[in-house]
């Protein structure tokens, strides 16, 4: 049916709100508006939601990213933006830079590729995926968090926490400063009082 | 410290320019960092900066485990002072502030410190905590608060502990969700019943090593329950008394079913319609093989409505003193497959037929271990008509792993290529001493390609 339109009516309306539309070149159904679309929508839901519909998504630097709408609703923020009906043209995503989003982007493709099976296979490649994924520089890793915090992504929340407290476990306090450039703001008898109260975690 | 500034919305002190970026991160993404470890590392945070020392306080996460004062090998000589251990909870409790407890963990021993460790629980519950894990190493017996068994918050309970449990006259946990008991001892019918009972939007119940001892009848019933896990295997072998309890089950939305266990007591699974997996792996002691079989008989025959079951160790074995209780058998209309975690024996191979009678609509068979040498199969036994129906109208997909090219083995895959007329694929996986004998792997091969296949689309892979 879509190889029946021709230019003139994919200029008129987005042919993804088409695909059970009977739709030939002499049909007088053609130039649907915008409100006559979303009518549409409201009674025939499941009609709309084909797998081949895309997402636009805005960075803060306004750069536009086109995703398949199953990778765009990995993140929970998204989805309740899609299912608000605030996702007609793009969704503008102040918060995240290109750079970011682009990454955040490839890490939901690669969890939405990848089937729930329990085939130890893909669980081993998804595994080293993520392995992978977090090896970036530390100013990357906490845009990072924001991002998949802002956009309620539980698994990369996880992920990327979970890597920042694998650098903290185990080491002593000042290789954790070093590690992550903080700065020691106690007085010597402030910070002796700190370690004499919690004496044991110091042992 | 880029132009990726701009992406962060937080508040933060400007005095504080030459920190690193993580001081920067919102307190609720330190707490959900710090989440991810121990206690005594979180409150070394404490020391890192001004600014730390206001975040570990808040952390919803709390995780006790004495076994660090153990750590090294001088502690085994002169162990080390519980004191120290004590103090460092009391006061990490007390400084923390009033937020909700999310998930708080207790590993430690039970000695004269016992009243601590009951206002410990019992301030993680008025901290509204929705995880609860104790693992508690008891000398003589530890009652735990009754606050713990009418807890408005929690979603889950884990309970290690070497004693009897003692419960108050009222259970109820109207959000328990999961529940896993290990090593408990049940005191009595009527009270444990209360536990099973007093739960009832539980989705999960695990019990390990626990002793049932003093029970005879109980009854677990819950129509929210999705999955049960029963592991019976006593850390000293198998009881010595006549100890059978008779558990009922009945859980019409159960899902997935595991049992490993002598089985010493004697489970009835009255209704589980919508089991989907089932694990059942039994051990079977000496003396008591009669009443062993009854009990698997017993147990299989309340799962007749699973797809899914595997069954390893010594199940099959166990079967093969079930005599005519194999009549008792019931059909199992929706497996699709069958799992094999075991050697198949020669004692266990005419069982294992008489077995596979019972799954009329079977489509997949895994053997994890391949026939044992004593097995022998020659090509006169395996004929059409011994093989069990499911096996030339059902079977899709069988796989064999630890496959050693014995001459039992090839006959049997032989037979089966030749009989079974839907099958689509036959996954052979060589065990590395095949692997590794390169002209005797394609002599092996070479037979069972040759084999006039009964399912002409039927791809025999080897790996």
């Amino acid at each position: 049916m879509l190889k029946n339109l021709n230019s003139k009516h994919i200029q008129r309306f987005s042919y993804k709100y088409l695909p059970q539309f009977p739709i030939s070149p002499n049909s007088p159904k053609l130039g649907f508006s915008r409100s006559q679309i979303a009518n549409y929508r409201s009674n025939f839901p499941t009609t709309i939601m084909s797998s081949s519909k895309t997402i636009v998504l805005r960075s803060s630097d306004g750069e536009t990213f086109e995703v398949d709408e199953a990778v765009a609703v990995e993140s929970q923020t998204i989805k309740h933006m899609i299912e608000d009906g605030c996702a007609d043209t793009s969704i503008p995503l102040p918060n995240v830079t290109s750079k970011i989003l682009s990454k955040v982007i490839e890490y939901c493709k690669k969890h939405v590729e990848t089937p729930n099976a329990d085939e130890k296979v893909a669980e081993e490649d998804l595994k080293s995926f993520d392995a992978d994924f977090v090896k970036v520089d530390q100013s990357t890793l906490f845009d990072l968090i924001l991002a998949a915090n802002y956009l309620n992504i539980k698994s990369l929340l996880d992920l990327t926490c979970q890597t920042v407290a694998d650098m903290i476990k185990g080491k002593t306090p000042e290789e954790i400063r070093k590690t992550f450039n903080i700065k020691n703001d106690f007085t010597p008898e402030e910070e002796e009082e700190v370690r004499r109260e919690n004496a044991w975690a110091f042992e | 410290m880029s132009d990726t500034g701009q992406t962060r919305c937080v508040i933060q002190d400007t005095g504080h320019d030459s920190d690193g970026d993580i001081s920067q991160l919102p307190d609720c993404i330190l707490h959900h960092i710090l989440s991810f470890i121990p206690t005594k590392d979180v409150v070394k945070t404490a020391i890192l900066s001004k600014k730390w020392n206001n975040v570990w306080t808040s952390v919803s996460n709390l995780d006790f485990d004495d076994a660090l004062l153990y750590a090294n090998e001088a502690d085994a000589r002169d162990p080390p002072d519980e004191t120290c251990f004590i103090n460092f909870v009391e006061r990490v409790l007390s400084l923390r502030d009033a937020s909700n407890i999310k998930n708080f963990r207790l590993s430690c021993r039970v000695f004269f410190n016992a009243s601590c460790i009951h206002s410990w629980i019992s301030s993680a519950i008025m901290h509204n905590v929705q995880t609860l894990d104790l693992c508690l190493f008891v000398d003589d017996s530890f009652v735990l608060p009754s606050s713990v068994f009418r807890s408005q918050t929690l979603t889950s309970l884990k309970l290690e502990m070497n004693c009897v449990l003692e419960f108050p006259t009222v259970i109820y946990l109207p959000y328990l969700k999961t529940l896993h008991l290990s090593l408990v001892t049940f005191a009595n019918d009527g009270s444990t019943q209360k536990l099973f009972s007093g739960c009832p939007v539980l989705e999960e119940l695990t019990l390990v090593d626990c002793e049932w001892l003093n029970l005879k009848n109980i009854t677990i019933a819950s129509s929210t329950l999705k999955r049960l896990t029963i592991d019976d295997l006593p850390y000293f072998g198998p009881p010595d008394g006549p100890k059978d309890c008779k558990i009922k089950i009945y859980t019409s939305n159960l899902v997935y079913l595991k049992y490993t266990g002598y089985p010493s007591n004697d489970i009835f699974v009255c209704d589980a319609s919508s089991l989907v997996k089932a694990y059942i792996s039994v051990l079977v002691p000496h003396e008591k093989q009669k009443e062993v079989a009854s009990h698997v008989v017993n147990l299989l025959k309340g799962l007749s409505k699973v797809a899914f079951l595997n069954v390893s160790d010594h199940t099959i074995e166990s079967l093969v003193f079930a005599d005519n209780m194999l009549v008792d058998l019931p059909v199992f209309m929706n497996l699709t497959r069958l799992d094999l975690t075991m050697e198949i024996r020669k004692s266990t191979v005419e069982a294992l037929m008489k077995f596979l009678y019972c799954f009329p609509n079977l489509q997949s068979l895994y053997f994890s271990e391949g026939f044992n040498h004593d097995v022998c199969f020659v090509d006169n036994d395996l004929t059409c008509s011994s093989l069990p129906k499911c096996i030339s109208s059902c079977l899709k997909m069988l796989t064999f792993k630890n496959f050693d090219g014995n001459d039992s083995e090839i006959c049997f895959l032989k037979c089966i290529l030749r009989h079974a007329s839907v099958l689509k694929k036959m996954n052979i996986l060589c065990c590395e001493s095949l692997f590794g004998d390169p002209n005797r792997l394609n002599e092996v091969k070479k037979a069972l390609q040759t084999v006039s296949k009964g399912s002409k689309s039927c791809v025999v892979m080897f790996s």
